[in-house]
């Protein structure tokens, strides 16, 4: 099956900076997956590359089969784009928006687009630098999904929403995935969202995809515990260790793929373990991307 | 028009229309001022530029709003991101840009036409050429806008490109002054401005079509039709820097050396700098003082000479700026004529009340041309004046009659002199005033009839430049009396040495075509044969004798390039590229360099040091 979006070891680096190392995931068709890292962690570079906007230094990026260094305009018109921030003509009326996509885009569907716009209460006489935030958002959605995309990437969608707005905003792009079964690749780093609306997580770190994972998946292999040691000394050494934090008279364990003989081996050297802590995407987020170097 | 064109214009409506509103704004207040009479009838002089002066910065600003304004507002891969080429894109913008422009004046003249309609004049005497001045000045400005389009979508940096774009537009014009000795009509400034527009914007489209990306080489093809149009300009403007460059040096050099004069009646020597309390040092032939001091003021002296220099002053074309035209009082009639020289007649104007005009044109003699020294000029005398046209290239001297219908008079000399040359003379009031140079004296108009005013007036000293070497010259002053002295110019000095040192190091930097072609050229003959004309393609040393240093030159040339080669190679770059920067070398020399560093930066060639990534914590299939 030919996957909606692939990487494949793509490379690239701006000066001297490495920004992207070898960054391989795919994302299936119907997919929603969410690319998430640290400011600067290469996000934004791996969306624009993918939209053929930049050029990797070394690997691939194709979209729904083709290379995206030299998509056509008529491959384009197969792919919705959202940039960061919600950039539109904010000189335009609503309506001259809506002109405008109709005019340059041969799919786009001008009749979904109005009702979309009337369910969520946008004004089509306003002008867009009179939209709020959130409206802006909610129709540059609107005018990237009823673009009938086959692929819909979005930089960052909810960046600088409130939560409210942000709600709003997913509420409409679930729906319209709904009706749709459209492959999406989004970055983010509001973690609450991705656990809404997301089938699969990447994480991104110094460049380098460090999880690529369904996140049930990953909430599943990944866990917490609380480690005393015997006698009050030693140190938890055990495969799968993520990260060990002193606390309490002991160790906060974050760990990975914790099976029985590698919890027997925990317990075998502690006078106390506690049982699981599940994690949120949030708590895991931080737990894989704020380790430190050594112990990985 | 296809719906995606229509969809693009009308997303540049609101700044397109902005512009129109401005540049016709502006072009109507110029119209307005200079009315038809002073555009379309018998143009003003300053027409032209008042136009010049408010339009093209408005063209400039227009070019930086439409390259500039998706960067600026964020929304290029907005734009960028449609099933639309990005060359159609471009084109549907500045095509409708360029509209805008050509309206400015288009538009910009009607406010001036209407009143001219509903008068009595209703177009009378209107001059049909003139529409296709204007029209060419629009393609001009047109130019100016797709040059600053071509600068802003190179593809290197931003800073860069702001500065490429003032380089293109700046050559622009000195182009446009050195090549003012063709003459061109308006028919050919109209062709060249509108084909030269296109062409910068047809490579503007190239390089635009590829997203700039400094860590990057820019793709071939992007790269071709820009780094052409970038070299071509820094040949040319490599060319004037040097010209500029030499002719400081020289004049320097010019400068600090001693003057002939006239000493006594019958004694003739050195005077050197520096100028102190009004007297000069009297030298000997080697520059060293004999104690002797005299007063410049009153005495008969020649500066050194310097090689002609380049002129670059004027920036107009006499197509498009029209040249002076005289006044005079029509006889038995009301108002005011208007007298104007064209190639081969003169066109007579009278603007004999508000709304009434009358125009003639006056032919001259067959075989009689126009040729740039020819002139008009008038002569009073008491009350009465008289204009005059004199041709001296086939001593032709004619009056305009003051008459209505008025003619053309010839004006033989008396005993069949030839006019020669115009001159100055002072009358016996002490006035100076205007007078004709036969070959053996000098003519005055009095009462309409040519007079002897005098014999031409022996010289009391004669300079000779017997050898016209531009660093070691040789001169002969010689008195009526038959004293002389013969002087040859050596460099001797720091500042003679620093200055003859600058003048050559311009030759060697000079961009090799240009090194060619004056090395082929007889510096001496061609500023003879063009005295007021730019002579920057030349060098004075290269056509004045000192040929071998074009050796030099080349041989500063094959330098470059092989270090260039190295260089290049080592990036990791060859083949075609490598072979079209060292064109690039050969036809701009040291002024490829700013060429290379911005299109092909060092930056987009590197490979920093890889590092294996941290092995993935959770894939899952």
């Amino acid at each position: 099956m030919t996957q909606a979006i692939e990487f494949r070891g793509v490379e690239r680096h701006f000066g001297a900076e490495s920004v992207l190392r070898g960054l391989s995931f795919t994302v299936a068709p119907g997919q929603v997956y969410a690319l998430l890292g640290r400011n600067g962690a290469g996000k934004t570079t791996a969306l624009r590359i993918l939209l053929g906007f930049l050029q990797p230094h070394a690997g691939e990026a194709r979209v729904l089969g083709l290379p995206s260094a030299t998509l056509t305009p008529d491959e384009r018109e197969r792919i919705g784009y959202v940039s960061e921030g919600h950039r539109l003509y904010p000189e335009m009326r609503v309506n001259d928006a809506l002109a405008f996509e109709a005019g340059t885009r041969p799919r786009f569907e001008r009749a979904a687009a109005e009702r979309e716009l009337e369910r969520c209460g946008i004004l089509r006489a306003k002008r867009i630098y009179e939209l709020s935030r959130g409206m802006r958002a909610q129709l540059a959605l609107i005018l990237a999904a009823c673009g009938a995309p086959e692929v819909l990437i979005f930089d960052d969608p909810a960046m600088g929403l409130d939560v409210a707005m942000r709600r709003e905003l997913l509420g409409s792009l679930i729906e319209l995935l709904a009706e749709r079964g459209t492959a999406v690749l989004f970055s983010s780093h509001i973690l609450s969202d991705v656990e809404r609306i997301a089938d699969r997580v990447g994480i991104l770190q110094g460049g380098a995809l460090i999880v690529d994972a369904p996140l049930d998946e990953l909430k599943r292999r990944v866990e917490k515990r609380h480690w005393v040691p015997r006698n009050g000394q030693g140190d938890p050494r055990v495969a799968g260790l993520l990260r060990s934090r002193a606390a309490e008279g002991g160790y906060e364990l974050t760990l990975l793929d914790l099976n029985p003989e590698r919890e027997s081996e925990l317990r075998a050297g502690a006078a106390r373990l506690s049982e699981r802590i599940d994690l949120d995407l949030e708590e895991l987020f931080l737990e894989l991307t704020t380790r430190p170097e050594a112990s990985r | 028009m296809s719906s995606p064109t229509v969809a693009l214009l009308r997303k540049d409506r609101p700044w397109l229309l902005a512009f129109l509103v401005l540049g016709t704004t502006l072009a109507a207040i110029v119209f307005g001022e200079n009315e038809v009479e002073g555009v379309f009838v018998v143009p003003t002089s300053h027409f032209a530029e008042e136009l010049e002066l408010l339009l093209v910065p408005c063209a400039v600003l227009f070019a930086i709003a439409a390259s500039v304004g998706e960067a600026l507002r964020g929304t290029r891969h907005l734009l960028r991101h449609r099933p639309l080429a990005p060359e159609r894109i471009f084109w549907v913008r500045h095509l409708a840009a360029l509209g805008v422009v050509a309206a400015w004046n288009a538009l910009g003249m009607l406010p001036a036409w209407i009143p001219e309609l509903w008068s009595g004049a209703g177009g009378a005497c209107v001059d049909p050429s003139r529409f296709g001045a204007v029209a060419a000045m629009s393609a001009g400005l047109g130019l100016d806008y797709a040059l600053v389009v071509l600068g802003l979508g190179l593809p290197t940096s931003w800073i860069a490109r702001f500065v490429w774009a003032a380089a293109l537009l700046f050559l622009r014009y000195a182009a446009q002054s050195a090549l003012a000795f063709l003459d061109p009509s308006w028919p050919a400034c109209l062709i060249v401005y509108a084909l030269g527009a296109l062409l910068a914007l047809w490579i503007a489209a190239r390089s635009e079509a590829h997203e700039h990306d400094p860590d990057r080489p820019t793709p071939a093809r992007a790269l071709v039709g820009a780094a052409a149009a970038c070299v071509a300009a820094a040949a040319f403007f490599g060319a004037i820097a040097a010209s500029g460059w030499q002719e400081l040096a020289l004049g320097g050099l010019a400068k600090g050396r001693a003057l002939v004069a006239r000493l006594g009646e019958n004694e003739v020597g050195l005077l050197a700098r520096p100028d102190t309390d009004g007297l000069w040092d009297v030298v000997d032939e080697h520059g060293q003082p004999t104690g002797r001091r005299v007063p410049l003021s009153g005495t008969d002296h020649h500066a050194a000479p310097s090689p002609q220099e380049p002129d670059f002053d004027a920036l107009t074309l006499p197509a498009l700026h029209p040249p002076f035209a005289w006044y005079q009082s029509p006889a038995g009639a009301p108002g005011t004529r208007r007298v104007q020289s064209l190639d081969d007649a003169l066109r007579v104007v009278d603007f004999l009340a508000e709304d009434e005009r009358r125009c003639w044109i006056l032919p001259l003699p067959v075989g009689t041309t126009c040729t740039r020294d020819a002139s008009l000029y008038e002569i009073k005398d008491g009350e009465e004046e008289y204009l005059y046209y004199f041709a001296p290239a086939v001593g032709g001297l004619w009056l305009v009659a003051a008459e209505t219908p008025p003619r053309l008079v010839p004006q033989p000399l008396p005993n069949g002199e030839r006019p020669l040359r115009l001159d100055w003379a002072r009358d016996e009031a002490g006035k100076s005033q205007r007078v004709l140079a036969s070959a053996t004296q000098l003519w005055r108009s009095r009462a309409g009839l040519w007079q002897p005013h005098g014999p031409l007036e022996a010289p009391r000293s004669r300079f000779t430049l017997l050898d016209d070497d531009p660093l070691r010259p040789e001169v002969e002053f010689a008195l009526a009396s038959g004293a002389s002295l013969r002087h040859r110019y050596d460099i001797a000095g720091p500042r003679a040495t620093v200055c003859a040192g600058a003048a050559v190091l311009a030759t060697l930097l000079r961009p090799p075509p240009f090194a060619l072609l004056g090395a082929a050229s007889d510096y001496a003959a061609a500023s003879a044969a063009r005295p007021d004309e730019a002579l920057l393609a030349l060098d004075p040393l290269l056509g004045g004798g000192y040929g071998w240093l074009l050796w030099l030159n080349l041989g500063l040339t094959g330098a470059l390039m092989a270090c260039l080669v190295r260089d290049l190679r080592r990036r990791g770059i060859g083949g075609a590229r490598l072979a079209g920067w060292i064109l690039a070398v050969f036809v701009a020399g040291v002024f490829a360099g700013p060429v290379l560093l911005a299109l092909e930066p060092r930056r987009a060639w590197r490979k920093p040091a890889r590092t294996a990534p941290p092995a993935p914590l959770v894939v899952a299939a």
